[in-house]
């Protein structure tokens, strides 16, 4: 049987192919591969009369492509507003392609290079400089004022995020700031009377964490991945000390060799000092969710974005708080990022019609009381002011988060350049913080080697 | 002897020379005329040899990656192969249980590079992990294995030998095709078991042992699971080899011109390598069908 | 013998074992307690994962791993049976020059030769179907096999065909009567191989495939992970140890054919 199989399978392979060649084989295995062939095909057009059907095939519906990545509660809750948008709408049919992370930039820009990419995507705040400069992705929202209330963008997130040359290329769905998030139980010796605590300086930081060590060698004050050591710490104290934006728009550096150094400097002392948790046991953790020590309650804090304070803690039975970030006493600005995260565009390359119908959707999906609900802050606090008093009014910011918003807002920060976050600038970034924390390279010839390397990516950038 | 089979050969090669001609030889060129411009996925600029040139001249992470690529292809593949060839002739040496142990082995290599495999891989490797833990009963202070960046290379060598499903059951495969009736013949004359393996078995598996080595260091050099998945190139780029690299310049930078250039040179180095393996392959290798 | 066998196997296979466990175990556990099992026993990684990884059922991934993945592997079979017959017993002008050219298909990273594919399939409106992987398959656009099937043929005496050829059979029924009977172990390694490598191929299904009711397991399990969000990772170990569970039956059924190699069917050199 199995051979027999095979033998027809192989025939069918060779005819399909090799109809033309003359020399076939005998007439009694000929005849099988005409069958095989023909299931084939029909598997071909099943397929086919699928995609019709699901991509649209009633007449006069109009389909949307939608990707977003991010985890189950963000795809699960996004697929829910779809459905009820869907019911409200029936002309339209929104199809949602989602995904992880790892490998949706990938598609994403394969697709957008060969003109196959969906007419509505969710993009990283860090990607839409380069995609704009080089891909001219994006459609224009300010073309379709009447479909979308662009007012609801608080006006400087609109300016700062959102325009580029005069066009709105995308519109924030989340937005961010950090804060240090502490576990009241483990730091209770250095809380107020209330179970407060104060770290307003890294001096203060310093001091209570290498006393937290000393009283238990086991914690640390805080620990972070890889990307939030370089965000949340080393970045923040480069512009506390420069008050400067560290890359510029115009494709130079904010800081010189001399101040990265001495921010690296200061940075070191959380290791050298036993603030942090060592940075060779930290790197191996993706998220806080792995790492152990902030899931037994060994870790005073994490510095985080104050929409990822809920996942955070999700599961753990410890007391929080939220804080403002410490500054160096003579620090004008924070070097908090406090900035819109995820962004959502429509496709430039799509027709007008479609571009209307995503417009209308988008207004929906952002503005609406009614997705807000739904949505929640499934990515992050909200940036629009309609959906952000949606979710107030209803209660849906739990407290810790609604503290971690007040304390960023209260504070004084530089908005993130265009290519701060992008993916090889801060590559440049964590290559040398790492090569000055494992001792490879002194900070200053960190500070020396990154700034070159930093300018030759931005020339590179900037060249277009 | 045959009749007018002066093109039969064709036919039976046609599904392939079909497949290459349509589906391979297209992206095989591009790639080759991309590695000569800037591309960087929407525009495209003739650049001459400047990729190249710059590969050599500019790149600081180029040498240290096809290093470290080297070294790790050097050291994996022929312990890779020597642990499935051993396992494999323990197995075919078993008479009972040999499902039960052939299945363990081949695990692994079905997990193959499962997101669950990072969590794996922490999970024995970590300060406070299982390989500490043991070392730690035997007196052993262990060291942080993933996070020392004089270690981690070394450690990730070990994923290869883990995963060496795929040469085991071939060289199992090959070991059941050696005649029991030789191999016991000369034992009654009186050769030794590694005479009789040296002499015989060996002989009569070497096409598959040429097969694997072939293989698995055209598959080691451009191995990308370890780095992308457990190390993410780090600690100060130990494990960042040159799969991880290309894929970064390509999609990350978004320097596709850039990226394939990096491949080509790859390509040169494996074909070269694989040139003097057939070359030194007609010493050793054996085949049934010649004469 | 076998305590060395064992040992080994232990080594081996203890890290999977621990793998295995983690299913039942809660979230954190996982990460911090090094024991094999678990504290308390839950089976709700499993329940939660099959009922919805991603808000899509686990065993939608499941059919499509297997609609996109068993075609495939009969077609590498019988595309690679072909052409590995046609270089092992033909000779042809250019053979040389054309295996060269087969074997050098790999040699080239497939990083910067996913983006002209991609664009190619998309010219040819193959995307969002498991086309792409049934036409590779077909005409045996890896290398690999053909290459593992032609190294076992040559291995099978020329004499064989011959006497075959005498006693009046045509060149096909040489191929099916006296070479695929011989190399039945390489046949099943190949399929098996496959297998595996399709099941688990992460980059492909992510370039061609965009719609999640059509995600294969190796997509759908890692939908899951976000770095900003909840991961219930005893759930995605529970789907990850499912999804392996169809592999791992089919090696286990297959195995006879490795161990009835050659020399007990009474072939003769």
């Amino acid at each position: 049987m199995r051979k027999r199989g095979l033998a027809v399978l192989m025939a069918a392979v060779l005819g399909t192919t090799l109809a033309a060649c003359g020399n076939t084989p005998d007439s009694k295995t000929t005849k099988a591969p005409e069958n095989t062939v023909k299931t084939t095909e029909e598997r071909t057009t099943e397929d086919g009369n699928d995609k019709t059907s699901e991509a649209g095939g009633q007449e006069g519906e109009l389909s949307l492509r939608f990707s977003w990545w991010g985890g189950d509660a963000r795809h699960e809750a996004t697929l829910k507003a779809i459905e009820v948008y869907e019911k409200a709408n029936p002309g339209i049919k929104i199809e949602p392609e989602y995904s992880s992370f790892s490998g949706y930039y990938e598609k994403l820009v394969t697709q957008l290079a060969s003109g196959n990419a969906p007419d509505i995507f969710q993009v990283d705040q860090g990607w839409v400089a380069e995609l704009y400069a080089r891909g001219d992705a994006f459609a224009d929202f300010s073309d379709y004022k009447d479909s979308i209330d662009l007012a609801q963008i608080p006006e400087s997130m609109m300016t700062d995020y959102c325009t580029i040359d005069g066009q709105v290329m995308v519109l924030p769905f989340g937005y961010n700031g950090t804060v240090f998030l502490y576990n009241k139980t483990l730091l209770a010796d250095w809380c107020d009377a209330e179970g407060n605590l104060e770290v307003k300086t890294w001096d203060d930081f310093l001091e209570i964490g290498k006393a937290l060590h000393e009283k238990d060698p086991e914690s640390y004050m805080t620990t972070a991945v890889t990307d939030g050591y370089l965000r949340y710490i080393l970045k923040p104290m480069l512009e506390q000390i420069t008050g400067k934006i560290d890359v510029q728009d115009d494709f130079t550096l904010g800081f010189g060799p001399e101040e990265l150094a001495k921010a690296y400097d200061s940075f070191m002392k959380i290791f050298t000092e036993q603030v942090s948790q060592p940075y060779e046991e930290a790197v191996l953790y993706d998220s806080m969710q792995n790492n152990p020590l902030w899931l037994n309650g060994k870790i005073g804090g994490i510095f985080l974005f104050f929409s990822n304070i809920d996942t955070e803690i999700a599961g753990l039975d410890y007391d929080y708080g939220v804080t403002a970030m410490p500054m160096f006493q003579d620090a004008k600005v924070s070097g908090q990022e406090c900035c819109p995260s995820l962004m959502v565009a429509i496709n430039k390359n799509i027709d007008g019609a479609h571009k209307k119908a995503a417009a209308e959707f988008l207004d929906w999906f952002i503005n609406s009381e009614e997705a807000s609900l739904i949505l929640g802050t499934v990515r992050g606090v909200p940036g629009s002011a309609s959906a952000l008093e949606a979710l107030e009014k209803n209660g849906m910011l739990s407290d810790l988060m609604s503290q971690g918003i007040k304390i960023s807002n209260d504070t004084l920060s530089l908005k993130n350049g265009a290519y701060e976050l992008n993916a090889s600038v801060k590559a440049v970034f964590v290559e040398y913080m790492e090569k000055v924390i494992y001792g490879v390279s002194s900070p200053e010839d960190a500070a020396q080697g990154m700034t070159e390397d930093l300018e030759s990516v931005l020339a590179e950038l900037g060249k277009k | 002897m045959y009749k007018k089979d002066k093109y039969l050969g064709y036919c039976f090669i046609a599904p392939w020379l079909l497949g290459f001609l349509v589906l391979t030889l297209y992206p095989f060129v591009v790639s080759f005329v991309y590695s000569f411009t800037d591309y960087d996925m929407f525009k495209m600029q003739f650049a001459g040899l400047q990729n190249y040139i710059d590969i050599f001249t500019k790149d600081k992470i180029f040498m240290g990656s096809l290093g470290k690529t080297l070294l790790y292809t050097a050291v994996s593949v022929p312990l890779k192969l020597l642990v499935a060839l051993l396992v494999a002739m323990m197995l075919n040496k078993l008479k009972r249980g040999r499902a039960v142990y052939y299945t363990i082995f081949y695990l692994p290599s079905i997990l193959g590079s499962s997101v669950a495999l990072a969590v794996l891989w922490k999970y024995v490797f970590k300060k406070d992990g299982l390989l500490n833990l043991l070392l730690g009963a035997v007196g052993i202070s262990g060291a942080n294995w993933l996070g020392d960046p004089n270690l981690v290379l070394y450690v990730m060598m070990l994923l290869p030998l883990w995963q060496m499903g795929a040469p085991m059951v071939l060289f199992l495969a090959a070991l059941k095709n050696v005649p029991v009736d030789l191999t016991e013949a000369a034992r009654i004359d009186g050769a030794r078991p590694f005479q009789v393996f040296k002499s015989i078995t060996l002989p009569m598996i070497s096409p598959i042992i040429f097969f694997n080595a072939i293989m698995q260091t055209i598959e080691i050099i451009q191995i990308f699971t370890p780095a992308y998945l457990i190390t993410k190139g780090g600690p100060v780029k130990q494990t960042y080899l040159y799969s991880l690299y290309l894929y970064d310049t390509a999609f990350r930078d978004l320097r596709i011109g850039y990226a394939s250039a990096l491949s080509w040179i790859l390509f040169a180095v494996i074909i070269t390598f694989t040139l003097v393996f057939f070359a030194l392959s007609k010493k050793w290798v054996y085949y049934g069908d010649e004469k | 013998m076998y305590l060395i066998v064992t040992l080994a196997a232990v080594i081996v296979g203890y890290p999977l074992l621990w793998l295995f466990f983690a299913a039942f175990k809660e979230n954190s556990e996982i990460f911090t307690s090094i024991r094999l099992l678990p504290e308390d026993f839950t089976v709700e990684g499993f329940l939660n994962g099959w009922k919805s990884t991603a808000a899509v059922p686990f065993s939608t991934f499941l059919i499509n791993s297997c609609k996109m993945v068993i075609p495939t592997v009969l077609l590498t079979v019988g595309s690679a049976c072909l052409v590995a017959y046609g270089f092992a017993r033909f000779e042809f002008k250019g053979k040389k020059l054309l295996f060269t050219a087969m074997l050098s298909t790999m040699m080239l990273p497939n990083t910067v030769i996913m983006i002209p594919r991609y664009i190619l399939f998309n010219e040819f409106g193959w995307l969002n179907s498991y086309l792409p992987f049934y036409v590779m398959a077909a005409l045996a656009a890896n290398p690999f096999f053909t290459y593992l099937l032609l190294q076992f043929f040559r291995g099978i005496p020329k004499d064989l065909d011959e006497a075959a050829y005498i006693d009046g059979a045509g060149r096909w029924k040489i191929l099916t009567k006296v070479i695929l009977p011989l190399a039945k172990a390489p046949i099943v390694s190949a399929a098996l191989f496959q297998t595996v490598w399709t099941w688990n191929d992460f980059f492909n299904p992510l370039l061609y495939i965009d719609r999640v009711k059509s995600y294969p397991v190796s997509l759908g399990l890692r939908l899951a992970i976000d770095a900003d969000s909840v991961v219930n990772w005893n759930s995605i170990i529970a789907m990850s140890c499912v999804s392996l569970l169809p592999v791992i039956i089919l090696f286990v059924c297959m195995q006879k054919y490795f161990v009835q190699g050659i020399a007990t069917t009474g072939m003769k050199t």
